[in-house]
């Protein structure tokens, strides 16, 4: 769901209208991206009241530092940016329990990722599954670190490119696919759980050649 | 054909169009071959809508009305001096803080050190202590902070440039 080259350009110059104090172009802004970033901070907090004020408290930001952006990155992926860090620190605030993550060279669960699918969970039952996975995965989503329930969120729901991962999650593209990978098979996991399977064999490595 | 485990963390990135070409076309003949490979692709994609709908479902429940103007009023309520000025300046030192804070430290050490030498009881002749020993600043990496080290006839005092690096961000 990135911006097409229309939408950035109509941002552009958006964002120098507003810049230049025009509140008509601000308020637009602010209609085009407004359920996104609730839906990203819902995301992260499972706590519609909570993304409320973080998408307010992120469009206020975005007024305040509006004089400053240069246009270096787009508009949305700062807009994003703030978003994240701001429903970061809210999380922190609540002290929710951080969980330690590797970032890369996690062997077991490179192993874990050889577990075939289930029946439950791939093939053409997956689509009447699909149901009951929706119901399940903000629960799911809920469990996995910050950083991994970031980067799902922002590449799944809001469709970010690895560019534009790397500059909101300030990570670099290398990192970007292995939190990705990792956070992928955290889900996965977690899913596996909630519909009650047990870990499947693990598969032929040789499996494909 | 590659083996599964060469595959498997590619059909993230292949699927999310990530993957350069040349990786892509040894991923997708892998995949014509291997069906555990091509549900494992299918079970990340589905994975993928299933988080999408569950999100959007819910968050298309929230009542958005209202929201634009309770932002604009908020800004509004935001004195325009005291909205953009210390913004600025906040803006700058976070998007900069390591180049000021180095900046900031050697100035500090320049001027301790030049202080040092300025001081009305240095000796005339070159037999002083600070002849020999003149002041020194070294800026050092300290691992998770940089830093400069003045270094005196008779201490030396570290002046740190930039915060502790040791909690990523």
């Amino acid at each position: 769901m990135s911006e097409g080259p229309k939408e950035a350009g109509d941002d552009r110059a958006l964002v120098k209208a507003a810049q230049r104090g025009d509140g008509q172009a601000f308020r637009k802004l602010v209609e085009r991206y407004q359920r996104r970033v609730v839906q990203l901070a819902l995301g992260m907090t499972r706590d519609p009241d909570e993304a409320m004020d973080i998408a307010q408290e992120t469009f206020v930001r975005v007024h305040r530092y509006l004089p400053s952006f240069k246009g270096d990155s787009s508009f949305f992926t700062w807009t994003y940016r703030i978003a994240m860090n701001l429903s970061l620190d809210a999380q922190r605030r609540r002290a929710r329990s951080e969980r330690v993550e590797l970032e890369e060279g996690d062997e077991a669960e490179i192993e874990a990722a050889m577990d075939p699918p289930s029946a439950a969970l791939a093939g053409p039952q997956r689509q009447a599954l699909n149901s009951e996975l929706r119901g399940r995965m903000e629960e799911a989503l809920a469990t996995l670190s910050e950083n991994h329930r970031s980067i799902l969120l922002l590449r799944e729901v809001e469709g970010l490119s690895y560019e534009e991962l790397s500059k909101v999650l300030g990570i670099r593209k290398g990192t970007v696919m292995s939190r990705l990978f990792h956070a992928r098979l955290k889900m996965q996991k977690q899913l596996r759980e909630y519909l009650g399977e047990d870990a499947p064999e693990k598969s032929d490595p040789e499996e494909g050649e | 054909m590659k083996r599964c485990a060469e595959v498997v963390p590619l059909l993230g990135p292949l699927l999310d169009g990530a993957l350069p070409d040349d990786d892509g076309l040894w991923v997708a003949d892998h995949l014509r071959g291997c069906s555990s490979c091509r549900d494992r692709q299918a079970l990340i994609a589905a994975q993928g809508a299933a988080l999408r709908e569950a999100l959007a479902a819910r968050s298309a429940r929230l009542d958005l009305s209202g929201f634009t103007d309770r932002v604009l009023a908020r800004v509004a309520a935001q004195p325009d001096h005291a909205s953009r000025t210390p913004v600025w300046g906040r803006e700058m030192w976070w998007a900069h803080k390591g180049a000021l804070s180095a900046a900031g430290g050697l100035l500090a050490a320049a001027c301790m050190a030049l202080a040092v030498f300025l001081a009305p009881n240095r000796p005339d002749d070159d037999s002083g202590p600070l002849a020999d020993n003149s002041p020194q600043v070294e800026e050092v990496d300290f691992g998770t902070r940089d830093g400069a080290v003045l270094q005196l006839p008779a201490q030396t005092t570290v002046i740190w440039m930039s915060d502790d690096r040791g909690i990523p961000q």
